[in-house]
């Protein structure tokens, strides 16, 4: 149930947070390079 | 640090995050380890990259778990230093793309190589793991970063390849250098031990570390991947340093063995040591001798139990093998990387005043690890 929970939590973080990639990082590379503005990986 | 950073309450932080595309990885299954190369123990890190993989630089580290600093949860990471590290990496990105092979060439350090196992689902050890076995047969589940070194450890030990000292020893802490930094700037020096190799190399405090080993550092996270990757047997780190303003080259030597200096075994009290092997039980450093200081807990169900029933806490450890003086870093290398399955152990304790020899043997077979 807590890691459920903590789960949830960093999902809703990440929805708060506009628009993060959630765990893939290949369009995280194809949008840096359509955009032209470096990554910023996180992991927790 | 991850609410503040996905979160509006910052609108500094927050104009910085736009600049950024932003890819939260909340699990290491299928994360190509020759790429994504960082400290395990951290509880919350950061890569800088471009699209086609150079790396710029990373943020966040480990720290000891001390009472010190068990009341400021999370010494390391300060939003200003977050940003300090983000505007560094918006720089270097700038620079990169109007010079890729310039830069290409001072960034190529940032990356490591290529480990031996790419993923951590891979590993010969990970079979062992009920969880990272189904992840390697396609069901979904979760990867903890520490698990990826765990993981590591367990299956050069599995192979009888001989661990790397920086598989032990590994992002060494600035402090190795007798620097202490100021975790609100990108790598600022705040402190200076006397008689170290950074006051030897003349590095002054207020001093901001601008490159080590030709690397622009955004973070001292960046300074541990220097340590991280530099020789074992030492050798000469040029640094730049901006003070006043001014560039200042600066010439910092290791020498021979310095790796070792450096305390680890903090690394693995929250963790678990290899778990077929200790059961979970830990270890801290004392006048005396190293000390048991904690048993199994209830999670390792079928890890090896014969350590946690015949150590006991308190029992300060003055002999392994015949062999004497080791600190906890010593032994928890000696037992990782001498011992087999099978082997036998014996150590000698300080029990109520008297030595007790407290014999154990490593199983044969390794139990399969049902706990996280």
């Amino acid at each position: 149930m807590k890691r459920a929970a903590a789960l949830l939590a960093l999902v809703s973080l990440a929805s708060a947070g506009d628009d993060w990639i959630q765990d893939d990082i290949e369009k995280g590379y194809a949008r840096a390079k359509a955009t032209g503005k470096p990554l910023l990986v996180a992991f927790r | 640090m991850d609410g503040q950073l996905a979160g509006p309450s910052d609108e500094q932080l927050a104009k910085l995050r736009d600049q950024f595309v932003c890819v939260r990885l909340i699990q290491m299954g299928g994360v190509d380890l020759a790429t994504f190369q960082f400290d395990p123990f951290l509880s919350w890190s950061v890569f800088f990259m471009n699209a086609d993989k150079t790396i710029y630089g990373r943020f966040g580290r480990a720290h000891p778990q001390t009472k010190r600093n068990k009341k400021d949860s999370n010494p390391n990471h300060t939003p200003a230093g977050l940003k300090a590290a983000m505007s560094a990496a918006l720089k270097i990105h700038q620079d990169y793309m109007r010079d890729p092979e310039q830069w290409g060439t001072a960034l190529a350090g940032k990356t490591g190589a290529t480990p031996r196992w790419r993923f951590a689902e891979k590993t010969p050890a990970a079979r062992r793991y009920k969880r990272l076995k189904r992840i390697d047969s396609g069901e979904k589940g979760c990867v903890h970063c520490h698990e990826v070194q765990r993981t590591a450890i367990d299956s050069y030990f599995m192979k009888r390849i001989a661990l790397p000292d920086n598989m032990l020893w590994l992002y060494p802490r600035p402090a190795v250098l007798g620097l202490t930094m100021d975790n609100r700037h990108a790598a600022r020096v705040s402190k200076v031990a006397p008689d170290s190799a950074a006051a030897q190399a003349g590095v002054r405090v207020g001093d901001d570390i601008v490159s080590m080993s030709a690397q622009p550092l955004v973070s001292i996270a960046d300074i541990q991947w220097v340590l991280h990757t530099f020789p074992d047997k030492g050798g000469v780190i040029p640094i730049e340093v901006a003070r006043a303003g001014k560039p200042v080259m600066l010439s910092l030597e290791l020498e021979d063995g310095w790796r070792r200096k450096e305390d680890f075994g903090w690394r693995y009290r929250v963790a678990g040591y290899s778990s077929w092997l200790w059961a979970g039980v830990s270890f801290r450093d004392s006048k005396q001798g190293v000390v048991v200081a904690q048993r199994a807990p209830r999670w390792f169900k079928r890890a090896n139990e014969e350590p946690k029933r015949k150590l006991q806490p308190r029992d300060v450890i003055v002999e392994v093998d015949g062999k004497t003086g080791m600190d906890r870093s010593a032994l928890l290398a000696y037992l990782m990387r001498d011992k087999r399955l099978g082997s036998k152990v014996t150590f000698v304790v300080l029990r109520g005043g008297q030595r007790v020899p407290v014999e154990f043997r490593i199983p044969k077979k390794q139990p399969e690890v049902q706990g996280y």
